[in-house]
């Protein structure tokens, strides 16, 4: 790893995702952070090369030819950049592909040290493999096999507040020693520990002779308290660790590059604290990237960081959708009638075929009705681990290639059907994927992602108010005044079960004022703004969402289809 | 653009690894001829583990007299009955091994015990002549033959003659069509919809599958069956582009391995394999998409159809849903002119 120059200009991020590899490009523009470009061409970390080098060398020539900049010179990436303009000045690596890394976790109380530690390794691509607490009441050799049998990349060991619990830590070290020695050198996972700091000397002694132990501040101090973010960032150095042996040519470059490379989920949620700190709302930003085998969902309110990564996705990620719903969790989405069979068979082709967009209007509303049901399964997973009941979230921030190559009505269908959150929402949509290139670029220049973000490199797509009323569908339940800047008025009248698309133009500023006609929920978070409060129109203008929570679909297959195709019109989609 | 390719090759040279995930033996040497079927190399695999505490046991003190009182060493075999430790005096207590295996481990007077575990084995996947060993780790075997890749598979791997079911690969295998004839044989059929058909198959013995499509439902039943199946086109109704019927069609009868391993993420795809006494050459993995090429269609509309690549459109072109994204036109076997996508095309050859 290089180190960081104090006045890099330019900054390549390079993603190696499990579909493509992509080349971002940021620069100076008059003195400010500007995205200047893009290429993606397949990734080649598997057959036939099983090395990502390829793929690096044709993201390069592509966004060489594409923005006429010098970035090779005899098929060697020029760096640092030089006086003439050719090369770049930092680089930075993020990275999805590769499968899910199988974690075993190991603690003590189910719901305190164990818990935090499933948190832990949710918090990247995993496969969670096998849990050891000490309600486990499996004999000794039992979870000996068991552990063997896993085969984890990882072992997670939490356990013991700060002045707790020492003796069940050394037992479980102990449980690990024995599968460590059981189990061939070139196969033994990596070990990291995040338990009671009174055992960190005890630990690493019991267990170093058979590697390295990484060692993390205690992911659960307290019974009550519990702080993630120092072992997030050493669970993503470790992913790096255990990345390398899956992606040839990965740790190569890692030499060049101005910070470790990291697992993009890391990054994105890196984005998504950054957000919250420089947003003053009451509710947490929410951020959501819909990637092909994977999905990430970050929430984060005041920096604190709620960070999952779901084994769900539109290519690959479709085959655990697919098992983890009743197709009709699917197909009552389909504003048309496609047999399940159909509906099924599509889907799967679509986990061979993941880079493959879809043609007809059918395949697309499949798509879309199978990116409502991620969403919903991710975000409900989500609030599980964290057991954060909050469906509130100012702004929500989205990417990922299903979402951002559509109309953005359709977009915004999808989020709103997928995630129904409550109250007044922004919808940020990021079409180019920046956020995690951006959250590597944060470690390197810290004024980069800033300028980037305030360059309009996202898209608003709009902002929504979901209120929420016990009337029956078809009552008026309040009546909605738009003050525009100009002085001008409109008054429109607002019935429960509809979605009202007003009529503020993008980029268009102009004040809210509700009026409820009957007992209605604006907002969870109450405050002097919750009936009077100032919008700027997005893309889809201003969108008042009064169908309820959660969204109650006809049993009649022909008149749930009559009322998806009536949504879908009301936002012009 | 680059795209990978999925071969459909009637003369290539193949170079294929096959290699342990952990430490074991290499059944052959370099210069050694294999058939696909055979057993390459293999490991054993951890047993059950049974962990004994001899302080417990024999009632001791502490560890370090646990210590002494064992007989055994790391690496030495036991069976049921063995004292594994024992305590002096008139009446010795003991400890005895409860199954047959291996001490594997000593810990602070406890005794590691692994249980006979079963063998993992490789196969050779394709017939040919083995090129390179690792010792403990596996070899590398080249082969000369037709080689067509599929899109699924499930896992398993088997050779047989080969018998095409049907005219154009298209239709229906149903149990209707299978008999007692086919035990043993590599049956290429276009389509099965009921779980009825792949039992019926397993029950007639059959080789191997090589289907156009199976439908999506049946992913299970095709897993669980005994012999390998691979689907050229992928799931739904999709009939066996023309390419690959022709080039089955003149191999019929001959003896052909279905390999069903596959891998979509890092794009490893299952594969048969028709061994012939010719010198091919190797093939390339990614090709350009240019004028001419001989391409598939690998999602709907036109699924499994092939076509040659007419032009790539300049800029985005605009679908009826809404999409705009880079396109081509190809020129089907119809001769009818289609856009599609272009990221829903690759490249036969």
């Amino acid at each position: 790893m290089s180190t960081p120059s104090v006045e890099a200009e330019s900054l390549l991020s390079i993603e190696i995702g499990t579909i493509h590899t992509r080349a971002l490009l940021f620069d100076l523009v008059d003195g400010q952070y500007r995205f200047l470009g893009a290429s993606r061409v397949p990734s080649t970390y598997g057959a036939p090369y099983y090395d990502i080098s390829e793929g690096v060398y044709r993201a390069l020539k592509q966004l060489q030819d594409g923005t006429a900049r010098i970035f090779l010179e005899d098929s060697r990436l020029v760096i640092p950049g030089r006086a003439d303009g050719a090369g770049i000045d930092s680089l930075v690596f993020i990275f999805t592909a590769g499968p899910g890394l199988r974690i075993a976790v190991l603690g003590l109380l189910e719901d305190v040290s164990l818990e935090s530690a499933r948190r832990l390794a949710i918090s990247t691509q995993s496969v969670l493999v096998e849990a050891i607490g000490l309600n486990d009441h499996r004999e000794h050799a039992e979870q000996v096999d068991a552990l063997l049998k896993a085969k984890p990349d990882l072992i997670l060991i939490a356990g013991g507040t700060e002045k707790g619990s020492t003796r069940s830590v050394g037992k479980i070290a102990e449980l690990v020693s024995i599968v460590l020695q059981l189990t061939p050198e070139d196969r033994r996972p990596e070990i990291m520990y995040a338990g009671n700091q009174a055992m960190q000397n005890h630990v690493t002694e019991a267990l170093s002779r058979f590697g390295d132990v990484l060692v993390a501040p205690n992911v659960r101090p307290t019974i009550e308290n519990e702080v993630l973010a120092p072992a997030q960032e050493m669970m993503a150095r470790t992913v790096t660790r255990i990345r390398y042996q899956h992606l040839g040519g990965l740790q190569a470059y890692a030499s060049i590059t101005s910070a470790a490379p990291a697992p993009s989920s890391n990054t994105f949620g890196r984005m998504i604290r950054y957000f919250s700190q420089i947003n003053n709302s009451q509710k947490p930003v929410l951020g959501v990237d819909l990637g092909a085998s994977y999905t990430t969902l970050a929430t984060a309110q005041q920096g604190n960081l709620e960070l999952s990564v779901h084994n769900l996705g539109m290519g690959a990620g479709l085959k655990l959708a697919l098992e983890k719903s009743n197709l009709a969790e699917i197909t009552r989405w389909l504003p048309m009638q496609i047999p399940d069979d159909e509906v099924r068979d599509y889907l799967w082709q679509k986990t061979l075929f993941p880079a493959s967009i879809p043609a007809t209007v059918e395949t697309l509303a499949i798509e879309q009705a199978a990116a409502r049901q991620i969403l919903a399964l991710a975000l409900r997973t989500h609030r599980d681990h964290y057991r954060n009941p909050m469906l509130s979230f100012e702004p929500v921030l989205v990417s990922g290639a299903t979402l951002a190559h559509t109309s953005p009505a359709q977009t915004l269908m999808m989020l709103l059907d997928g995630l129904q959150p409550v109250g007044t929402t922004t919808f940020e949509l990021d079409p180019y994927g920046l956020m995690p290139a951006l959250g590597a670029a944060a470690e390197v220049n810290a004024m980069l992602p800033v300028q980037v973000v305030e360059s309009n490199a996202f898209v608003n797509l709009g902002t929504v108010l979901s209120p929420i009323s016990n009337a029956r569908d078809g009552t008026s339940i309040m009546n909605v005044r738009i003050e525009f800047e100009s002085g001008e008025e409109s008054t429109h009248e607002i019935r429960q079960g509809n979605l009202y698309q007003l009529p503020i133009q993008s980029g268009q500023a102009a004040r809210i004022h509700l009026e409820p006609l009957r007992p209605v929920e604006i907002d969870p978070i109450h405050n002097a703004d919750t009936r009077s409060f100032k919008v700027i129109g997005g893309i889809c203008g201003t969108v008042i969402d009064a169908r309820g929570r959660s969204l109650n679909l006809p049993a009649d297959a022909s008149r749930r289809r009559d009322l998806l195709k009536k949504w879908a019109m009301a936002l012009g989609s | 653009m680059i795209t990978p390719v999925t071969h459909l090759l009637p003369l290539v040279h193949l170079r294929r690894d096959r290699m342990l995930p952990i430490r074991g033996r290499v059944l052959f040497n370099v210069g050694d001829e294999v058939k696909a079927t055979d057993i390459v190399a293999e490991a054993d695999q951890h047993g059950a583990h049974l962990i004994l505490d001899v302080r417990r046991a024999l009632n001791l003190r502490n560890a370090e007299e646990a210590q002494k009182r064992i007989r055994y060493k790391v690496g030495e075999k036991v069976e049921k009955g063995d004292i594994l430790a024992q305590t002096g005096g008139i009446i010795p207590r003991v400890l005895r091994a409860q199954a047959d295996g291996r001490v594997i481990g000593i810990h602070r007077g406890q005794i590691i015990l692994e249980a006979a575990g079963g063998k993992l084995q490789i196969r050779a996947g394709i017939s040919g002549r083995v090129t390179e060993m690792l010792p403990e780790r596996g070899l590398v075997i080249e082969g000369d033959g037709a080689l067509l890749q599929g899109v699924w598979g499930n896992g398993k791997i088997a050779s047989g003659v080969l018998l095409i079911r049907g005219q154009s690969a298209s239709d229906e295998l149903t149990r209707a069509n299978l008999d007692a004839n086919m035990r043993g044989a590599v049956v290429l059929a276009g389509h099965v919809a009921t779980r009825e058909t792949l039992i019926a198959a397993q029950e007639f013995q059959i080789g191997g599958l090589i289907l156009a499509s199976m439908t999506a439902s049946l992913i299970q039943t095709a897993i669980e069956v005994n012999y390998p199946i691979i689907l050229m086109e992928g799931f739904g109704r999709i009939p066996l582009n023309q390419a690959a019927f022709n080039l089955l069609s003149t191999n019929e009868k001959r003896d052909v391995i279905l390999n069903g391993f596959g891998d979509a993420n890092r794009n490893e795809k299952p594969e048969l394999f028709i061994p012939l006494p010719a010198q091919g050459n190797p093939s390339q993995d990614y090709a350009e998409l240019t004028q001419g090429k001989t391409v598939r269609v690998t999602v709907p509309p036109y699924a499994g159809q092939s076509a040659v690549l007419v032009t790539i459109r300049p800029g985005l072109t605009l679908f009826a849903n809404g999409q705009r994204v880079n396109a081509a036109d190809i020129q089907l076997d119809t001769t009818q002119i289609v856009t599609v996508p272009l990221v829903n095309l690759d490249v036969l050859e």
